[in-house]
């Protein structure tokens, strides 16, 4: 509903200003964050995106537009940036961003790591069964 | 299988507690009358090999990720209530110290996995080991597998159909049986297998000292 009615005026005004025209804005930080918009400024909004490497043909992302037609994603390495964005009725955009590349994809930080946690779990469990079998030593 | 929390509704695991109490006391007296200085090392041992298998996640081709739980084992050498009392024991401490699993979902998980799959593994281990004793081992650690993960996907799938608001959105897990069943258990068939050689390999170490 929402993307009929955004889509309506802007089909309109397309037809007569130039024709499938999708206009863009992408501002780099370690995010990129690509802004989409009709010929007459209203945002191409729900659409359907893609993004992808430099020189790769398999998405990096692939998910719609938001409310206001914008699009961020995080890239990992330096390079144009390849944006494809369209719509059901055939606007769309295709077009590459150039990014500075951050530093990889980061590694979340992970408090004590696997080794770290199945240690205190083995050492809980040996300490449990270990005193245990103090006090049933003791009975017998 | 690991079910997290907020997976399940209060409907499912309030019930849950309340089974899983009864048979936690059980379980705990079986343990008093067959404890000796001879049993807890070797238990403890063996709940110690149950959580590093629990703990190691194996990827799986397509995107999926299993991991064993040596509960085939568990229940061929201690016998399925001892299996559950020390199931359950892993399972709480996966929930606490790895975030696996969880707190309101312990009774589903232990009741899965340490009594359906040990009973189940046990059944299997009887009846087999009358033909051949290494066959009823593979059948007792594919069954530990299997029946754990058929009893999971159907807790699972009835989530939807439990808890849902007034128009029918489900409220906790939002997968049906269609879905949970083929999802679950096609992974867990094949990861039997490899439970099953585990179980032949581990028993028959043990019983060879």
């Amino acid at each position: 509903m929402m993307k009929a009615l955004l889509a309506l005026p802007a089909a309109l005004l397309a037809g007569t200003l130039h024709a499938h025209a999708l206009s863009h804005t992408a501002q780099s930080g370690s995010a990129v964050i690509v802004e989409l918009r009709y010929g007459d400024g209203s945002p191409f909004s729900y659409e359907s995106a893609e993004v992808y490497r430099p020189g790769e043909a398999v998405p990096f992302l692939a998910g719609r537009t938001d409310a206001n037609g914008r699009l961020a994603f995080v890239p990992d390495r330096a390079g144009d940036w390849r944006v494809r964005a369209f719509s059901e009725d055939g606007h769309g955009g295709d077009f590459t961003v150039a990014a500075a590349g951050a530093a990889g994809a980061s590694t979340p930080a992970d408090g004590m790591g696997t080794v770290g946690r199945l240690a205190v779990g083995l050492s809980v469990i040996f300490g449990v069964f270990g005193i245990w079998s103090l006090f049933v030593r003791s009975k017998s | 299988m690991h079910v997290p929390d907020g997976f399940l509704s209060p409907q499912t695991y309030v019930p849950a507690y309340a089974l899983a109490a009864g048979a936690w006391a059980y379980a705990v007296r079986q343990l008093q009358r067959r404890l000796d200085e001879t049993l807890l090392p070797r238990l403890a041992v063996l709940t110690a090999l149950g959580f590093v298998l629990m703990s190691v996640m194996l990827p799986l081709p397509g995107g999926t990720s299993v991991h064993a739980s040596g509960i085939g084992i568990l229940a061929v050498v201690f016998g399925p209530w001892i299996t559950f009392a020390v199931v359950s024991l892993v399972l709480l401490l996966q929930a606490l110290v790895f975030g696996a699993g969880g707190i309101t979902v312990l009774p589903v998980n232990a009741l899965a996995m340490g009594l359906g799959g040990a009973v189940s593994a046990c059944l299997g281990y009887g009846l087999v080991r009358r033909i051949d004793e290494r066959a009823g081992l593979f059948v007792a650690g594919w069954l530990a597998t299997v029946v754990p993960a058929a009893l999971i996907a159907v807790v699972l799938g009835i989530q939807p159909a439990i808890a849902h608001t007034a128009d029918g959105q489900p409220l906790f897990f939002p997968f049906g049986l269609s879905v949970t069943l083929p999802a679950v258990l096609v992974p867990h068939v094949l990861l039997g297998i490899a439970e099953g050689l585990l179980t032949i390999l581990v028993v028959s170490f043990l019983r060879r000292r």
